[in-house]
């Protein structure tokens, strides 16, 4: 496998695989409502019925960490499709008409990137207000630039080629040639590149959330419970120190599998 | 680095050059900015004439008052033209929660507090970044680039508010625990991509060349392929500079540091949209000041930039 050719790769798939492990330890033993409160239990530690503790309102921490999690793929996901399709519908006609889509097309990307997170975030929720919709739209816009620029490339690349060139010579018209030549060209590696980034995506998401700029209660996502176990700090440390881990924990594991791919696939380590 | 004297004015005309060729870009930038921050103090949910009464059933002519003296009942275009010309002239207006402070007293007195945090994270980061690629660019032995590849995604795996935070039960919450925090992620981000950029040069002709003609590896590393690596580097410095400012919000909230990133994160809580949207500007502004910065100071060490023998 791709995947296992480098130690870093390894270690992913290790980490990972435990990390499922636990999860599917976690669902058959534990309460997964991450919402059920009881009071009784509140700021209490790690126990066997709360293997994690409870929070201030006598949540389980371990199950607002697995619906936590969801939250978080199921964010940076959406974030990464919408750059994608975006990406490769922009990318893909600037790379392929070139002229002055293209340069219209670079300008914007070079424009947003001139944007930090931290203003696109602040931007985004002044104008949808401060939640799911926002913190959305604020990472798509974020990874949008380099997903342009790596579509624009294989664009280009796919355009003069000489399979292509000999299809068009042979009377192939420009739709059959995007549905035949430039879509298959572009997806796969378009493709492994957003899967590659879902973890700093997720890093973005835990730290722009976790300031209160993204996601708000009641949702659950990582960025929440960092910031619910930063205003406890001194009453639970545990709160704090359960959720930080898992985060570093998870993004540890996804970041480890795609280094390990892109060592795998890089052709000067083979 | 035999050969002939880099000549000072030839460098000095290269790289205002350089800057040249980027002003479009920036004015273009600069515009979107204003226009961002503008929408950002302005088109929201929530009525700021509200906000200053205090939600309070106040006098109706005074709210049209309040509202008329804030411009507020002029059309959206002509609210941004003024804006953007107070602006100009270095009036961001006035705080909502802080009523009557102007935004950019705000601004100037968080400004120091962040460069100082953001300057002595760059002095530690820099060289024990580059060290460490320069440890792990070594084609000899696998080892320190495994090494070096599980450490910095370990380190970049750490959401910034979950280390700040360790690092500051860890620590005493001093000041020297704060730059550690935002130092870590940041070498951890240079080693990476001073060693993928130095692997890259080490496959060009003229290290074989510099080899063939005996140097040893520590002098091809630091005479040839460093001085090579450094450009697009800062490229690539001023790539990740969104990720640093994050990192910084983070590390001053966590230890309360008033500096720009707390102030505007505790600004977007508190529906203080003047500050906020004043922060959104002054964000492109330091990104914009960041790379800028890694590209001259680097670009200083370019030996194509300054006619150098140890160019290709």
């Amino acid at each position: 496998m791709t995947v296992t050719r480098s130690p870093t790769g390894r270690a992913g798939l290790l980490l990972t695989a435990a990390l499922v492990a636990l999860l599917a330890l976690a669902a058959l033993l534990l309460p997964l409502d991450p919402s059920a409160m009881d009071l009784g239990q509140a700021w209490t530690g790690p126990s066997v019925t709360h293997p994690l503790g409870c929070d201030g309102l006598g949540r389980d921490v371990a199950a607002r960490l697995i619906a936590g999690t969801g939250t978080s793929f199921a964010i940076a996901g959406l974030a990464l499709a919408l750059a994608v399709g975006l990406g490769v519908a922009s990318g893909g006609v600037a790379g392929w008409i070139g002229g002055r889509a293209d340069a219209v097309v670079l300008r914007l990307a070079d424009l947003l990137h001139g944007f930090p997170e931290l203003s696109l975030a602040i931007v985004a929720a002044a104008l949808l207000g401060p939640g799911t919709e926002a913190m959305v739209l604020t990472l798509a816009l974020a990874s949008w630039p380099s997903q342009v620029r790596w579509c624009r490339a294989l664009a280009l690349s796919s355009r003069t080629a000489e399979h292509v060139r000999a299809s068009a010579a042979l009377g192939a018209g420009p739709l059959h040639a995007v549905r035949r030549h430039l879509l298959p060209a572009v997806a796969g590696p378009v493709a492994i590149r957003a899967a590659l980034s879902i973890g700093p995506v997720m890093v973005a998401e835990a730290t722009l959330s976790g300031l209160g700029l993204g996601i708000q209660e009641p949702s659950v996502s990582l960025g929440t419970l960092i910031r619910d176990g930063l205003a406890a700090l001194r009453d639970a440390p545990h709160l704090i120190a359960a959720t930080t881990v898992t985060v570093a924990a998870i993004a540890l594991a996804v970041n480890l599998l795609a280094e390990g791919l892109r060592e795998g696939l890089d052709p000067r380590r083979r | 680095m035999t050969g002939c004297r880099p000549d000072r004015r030839g460098l000095f005309r290269r790289l205002s050059w350089r800057l040249t060729r980027r002003l479009p870009g920036l004015l273009l930038l600069a515009g979107a900015a204003v226009l961002a921050s503008f929408l950002a103090s302005h088109a929201l949910p929530g009525d700021p004439v509200m906000l200053m009464v205090d939600g309070r059933a106040a006098d109706p002519e005074m709210i049209r008052r309040l509202r008329e003296g804030a411009g507020l009942d002029q059309p959206l275009g002509v609210q941004f033209l003024s804006y953007a010309l107070a602006l100009l002239q270095g009036d961001l207006g006035l705080s909502l929660r802080y009523g009557g402070v102007p935004v950019t007293a705000l601004l100037s007195g968080a400004l120091p507090v962040t460069l100082g945090l953001m300057t002595g994270a760059a002095a530690l980061a820099l060289p024990v970044g580059l060290a460490l690629g320069l440890a792990a660019a070594d084609d000899r032995r696998a080892w320190p680039g495994t090494a070096l590849t599980i450490g910095s995604v370990l380190a970049l795996s750490v959401p910034p508010l979950a280390l700040a935070t360790w690092l500051m039960l860890a620590g005493s919450g001093t000041a020297p625990w704060a730059v550690a925090a935002l130092a870590l992620p940041a070498a951890a981000m240079i080693a990476r991509l001073a060693r993928t950029q130095l692997t890259e040069v080490l496959g060009h002709d003229f290290i074989r060349t510099a080899r063939a003609k005996g140097l040893g590896r520590v002098a091809v590393l630091l005479r040839h392929a460093l001085p090579n690596a450094l450009v697009p580097l800062a490229a690539a410095v001023g790539s990740v500079a969104g990720t640093i400012l994050t990192t910084t919000a983070a590390v001053e909230t966590v230890f309360a540091l008033p500096g720009l990133g707390r102030l505007a994160v505790q600004a977007v809580l508190a529906r203080d949209h003047t500050v906020a949207g004043a922060a959104v500007l002054v964000f492109v502004l330091m990104q914009v000041a960041i790379s800028l910065t890694a590209e001259l100071l680097i670009g200083l060490a370019d030996p194509r930039l300054r006619g150098d023998a140890g160019a290709p």
